[in-house]
């Protein structure tokens, strides 16, 4: 018989069914065997020889509620069975009518406590599935062995997510389906384990043992009164252990029964090494084969540092405390002290005494079983001024964990976020907080950085589901970065035509423009590289044609305002010692690069006059523009990933002109221009290939310096706005100002001078005669603006000619 | 059906499911006295009350000897009265259990039995 077709009428089948109709009548039944039980001995014992019936009676309800408890509830998967109706869970089995279609077991998914598991954490329900997947009954035969075929890569059981998995399998566009609810075929699978793993911890914890080693387990150990006052027992407390990282426990119970007590636990902030204690000291409880004997039963006493220092400060008392703590613990022969943040304990400074002097001794002569939790950094530091500590300690590096591993943990850690924060978190949210805390959140390592993100999402919650949304919610609110694809009606606009916005602050350069923008609107539709920075551009042209303004128009109109650019003048970075600056630690220096990306990651970086950069500072770029990290100087890797990363330059300037001046366009002679850059040697060639676009910036023609004047007027008005007067210029005026306002070597800059200097001072004296009143409109004519600018340049000729 | 399924599971594996349950909650009982390890830790000093260790005084290295000596004496009544207290449990437990086996495998027969002995009419007598 095919394995893949559902049998209705097998035993299995059959009890899970009879289970299912048995269920409402359970409590009932039991009732009913006490009742008669009474009963029946009540008749007995007034002599009423019909109680012996009813007594034997009861017998029958009695057999029903045992066989229903121990078999028909959950009618256990047949050993080795190779059919659906072997492995398929009970509580479907129960439900599934003769011969079901696809759409029958989706509508019967969405009943089954394993449904109602995707349905949240995936957003999968069976009420979608129903919508989607066929009627046809003969296409059951397909899912069916499709599932079969899932049970063989997960533990052989055919739950509500293997059926679920193998349904969406035969859906003709299910990447696209799965796409929508963020998901793909793996997270399925991820989703199908987990449920496994939550269904597995259900039935150990029904059979756990209350107190393993029995009651004479401690009668043979010291009685520990101070440690039980400042000590938290952790050995009492539950950890649910996951198979993560087991190699790292077995090392620290290797480490400390092979006659070294002492084992430091080193790992940056947040991997987990507190983590790990619970863990050992819940290996410790249990009856496992690979427990030391020499350590089976020792209960583990977790001393925090900084509680100790705070109860007992004087360095006195506390080194009596910390004395009495540890006789204590060594007299009673069944304890593991571990010294929480033990960094605490060997150096001076605000809230943390150094005893070293105290502990070394004890930790060198290795009898008490020690296990010192301390940061990385702060270990080298006390390596390197005491070495005989480092040698006194077996140490045993907590790496941060891997992206799978982080999802199991983040699963393992979920019902306790959740019980706190009183939410629910949806699978998408956990995947979300693994990605987005790799790349934005600092200081703290995996897992600790996911969980951090985690927690923090739970404010962003909606309806008290928290989703990858309310992950990037939270990251977006509490450091400003950009994480979703756009969703949002305005951004889509602002996109969609940033050119326009963009020239409304500044004129001409459209390729510029044109380049910045498409690199703007492809990271935003997520179709960019995610390992790199948004974009990346080299400027190059003359001073005064719009390199640094487009930068800054950039800024306003989409990355929030001028303020969210990140200014470096790179002739500030003349020498290799400039490196350090660039990317010092925050603490030292608000204004490096690195500190600035870390509070401001979705900003516009302005690298201006990068020629003027020492080439030991331009190497250090590298990595930036080519992985789009840098590491500072602690070796955190500062994601510039969200950044747009433009740098500008007036190298071969003059060779622009010249060019220009030979009568060639920009777009004849741009190419041209980079490869004479490249072959001059001032930047190294694999400095501009890292860029993505090099764009040269030709000075501006003629009409295009008229729309800067007008633009230039328009900020005037917006100046004049309060005294409600408006000001016109002449055109010819206009021209005239062009012709002053315009430097060969200084491009447009000196324009918005000149054109304030006629303008403003005009203004200035009509109102101060009461020519112009609020309300009126001033017209100023070509002369005006002669004599205001011809003043002033008789003025400069005068001044030039004394000196 | 219903009664071929009920009678075939409660003699197949739900009496093996039964005897697991015994031995399980015996196993429980006897962990929960962990009597083995009372045995082997049976003149183990009790819960460590004893002087500080060797060293001293030829007096005070006595004192400590005769503490010790306590201890172990304490211990080992303590832990000889669990182990007492545990077999004792253990073996009304294992009666209870064996009852309980029993009354499993006569429970079918319990509505046949409890009509004969309607059918007979016996009842006790209290005068």
């Amino acid at each position: 018989m095919d394995i893949s077709l559902f049998n209705y009428k097998s035993p299995r089948a059959m009890k899970a069914r009879l289970g299912r109709q048995l269920s409402p009548w359970a409590v009932s039944l039991e009732i009913s065997v006490v009742l008669l039980l009474v009963g029946g001995l009540a008749l007995v014992a007034f002599g009423v020889s019909l109680g012996w019936a009813v007594i034997g009676f009861a017998a029958i309800p009695a057999m029903v509620v045992e066989w229903y408890k121990y078999e028909l509830r959950s009618a256990p998967l047949v050993k080795d069975g190779k059919r659906i109706d072997d492995v398929l869970d009970s509580e479907i089995l129960g439900l599934l009518p003769d011969q079901p279609s696809p759409k029958d077991v989706a509508t019967i998914l969405s009943h089954t406590n394993g449904g109602r598991f995707f349905a949240v954490r995936f957003g999968v329900s069976g009420g979608f599935l129903d919508q989607v997947v066929s009627s046809d009954r003969a296409d059951m035969k397909i899912v069916f062995e499709e599932s079969l075929k899932i049970a063989e890569q997960t533990d052989g059981r055919v739950t509500a997510g293997v059926l679920m998995l193998a349904m969406v399998r035969q859906i003709p566009n299910k990447d696209a389906l799965l796409g929508h609810l963020q998901l793909n075929e793996e997270d399925l699978l991820r989703g199908i384990k987990w449920y496994h793993h939550l269904l597995d911890l259900i039935d150990a914890s029904s059979k756990k043992t209350s107190k393993p080693g029995g009651v004479g387990r401690d009668w043979t150990f010291g009685y520990i009164p101070t440690l039980s006052k400042f000590g938290q027992n952790i050995s009492e407390q539950t950890v649910e252990r996951t198979d993560i990282r087991t190699e790292t426990i077995d090392q620290i119970m290797t480490a400390m029964s092979s006659g070294r007590g002492a084992v430091a636990l080193i790992g940056a902030t947040g991997v987990g090494k507190t983590e790990m204690v619970y863990e050992l000291a819940s290996a410790l409880m249990s009856s496992a084969p690979g427990v030391p004997e020499a350590l089976r039963y020792n209960q583990v006493f977790m001393l925090d540092a900084t509680r100790l220092i705070s109860i007992a400060s004087e360095r006195g008392q506390l080194e009596g405390l910390i004395q009495t703590l540890l006789s204590e613990a060594f007299a009673a022969k069944n304890i593991v002290v571990c010294l929480d943040n033990a960094q605490v304990f060997f150096e001076e400074g605000v809230g943390s005494v150094d005893v070293t002097n105290l502990l070394l001794p004890i930790l060198e002569a290795g009898r008490l079983p020690i296990i010192l939790a301390v940061d990385e950094q702060k270990f080298l530091q006390i390596s390197k001024r005491t070495p005989a500590l480092a040698a006194a300690v077996s140490r045993i590096n907590v790496n941060p964990t891997n992206e799978t591993d982080t999802m199991t943990i983040l699963e393992e850690q979920l019902s306790v976020i959740e019980f706190k924060r009183k939410v629910t978190y949806m699978y998408q949210a956990l995947r979300e907080a693994y990605k987005l805390s790799a790349r934005y959140v600092y200081d703290i390592a995996m897992p600790g950085q996911a969980i951090s993100l985690l927690e923090a999402a739970a404010d962003y919650a909606e309806s008290g589901l928290v989703t990858a949304r309310s992950v990037n919610l939270a990251i977006e609110k509490t450091i400003g970065v950009k994480t979703n694809v756009v969703d949002d009606e305005s951004e889509r606009d602002t996109l969609l035509n940033l050119e326009t916005l963009i020239h409304e602050r500044m004129i001409g350069q459209e390729r510029a423009v044109g380049v910045i923008a498409d690199a703007l609107r492809r990271a935003r539709a997520g179709i960019r590289n995610q390992k790199r920075p948004v974009g990346t551009f080299m400027f190059l042209g003359p001073t005064g044609v719009g390199k640094t303004e487009l930068a800054k128009s950039l800024a306003a109109v989409y990355f929030g305002g001028e303020h969210n650019i990140i200014r470096l003048d790179m002739n500030e970075f003349v020498s290799s010692n400039d490196v350090a600056r660039l990317i010092a630690d925050g603490t030292e220096d608000s204004g490096s690069l690195t500190a600035q990306v870390m509070k401001q990651p979705f900003s516009v970086i302005l690298l201006d006059e990068i020629e003027k950069a020492h080439s030991s500072v331009l190497s250090t770029l590298l990595q930036l523009l080519d992985e789009g990290i840098l590491r500072d100087e602690r070796g955190r890797e500062v994601s510039f990933r969200d950044t747009i990363v433009i740098a500008t330059s007036n190298a071969g300037a003059d060779r622009i002109q010249e060019y220009l001046h030979r009568g060639y366009d920009l777009e004849q002679f741009e190419d041209k221009f980079v490869d004479e850059l490249i072959s001059s040697n001032l930047f190294h060639p694999e400095f501009l290939n890292r860029f993505d676009e090099i764009v040269v910036f030709a000075p501006l023609s003629k009409p295009e310096l008229l729309k800067v004047v007008d633009l230039i007027l328009v900020d005037v008005n917006k100046n004049l706005s309060d005294q409600k007067i408006t000001v016109a210029v002449a055109q010819d005026a206009k021209e005239y100002l062009v012709e002053a306002g315009y430097d060969p070597r200084l491009g447009a800059r000196p324009m918005r001078r000149v054109v304030q200097r006629s303008v403003e001072n005009t203004v200035a004296k009509l109102m101060l005669a009461k020519e112009a009143s609020p309300g009126s409109v001033i017209e100023i004519t070509l002369d005006q603006v002669k004599s205001i600018l011809d003043k002033k340049i008789q003025a400069d000729d005068i001044s030039s000619a004394n000196s | 059906m219903f009664l071929v399924g009920i009678i075939s599971w409660w003699y197949g594996s739900g009496w093996k499911g039964q005897l697991g349950r015994v031995y399980g909650r015996l196993t429980a009982t006897a962990g929960f006295f962990s009597i083995g390890q009372l045995f082997s830790t049976l003149f183990s000093p009790f819960r460590q009350i004893s002087a500080s260790g060797a060293g001293g005084s030829i007096s005070a290295q006595t004192r400590a000897f005769f503490d010790k000596t306590l201890s172990r004496v304490i211990g080992a009544i303590v832990r000889l009265f669990t182990i007492l207290a545990g077999v004792v449990v253990l073996f009304l437990q294992a009666l209870f259990e064996l009852i309980i086996l029993i009354i499993w495998l006569l429970l079918p027969a319990f509505p046949v039995i409890g009509l004969i002995a309607f059918v007979i009419g016996w009842v006790p007598r209290w005068t």
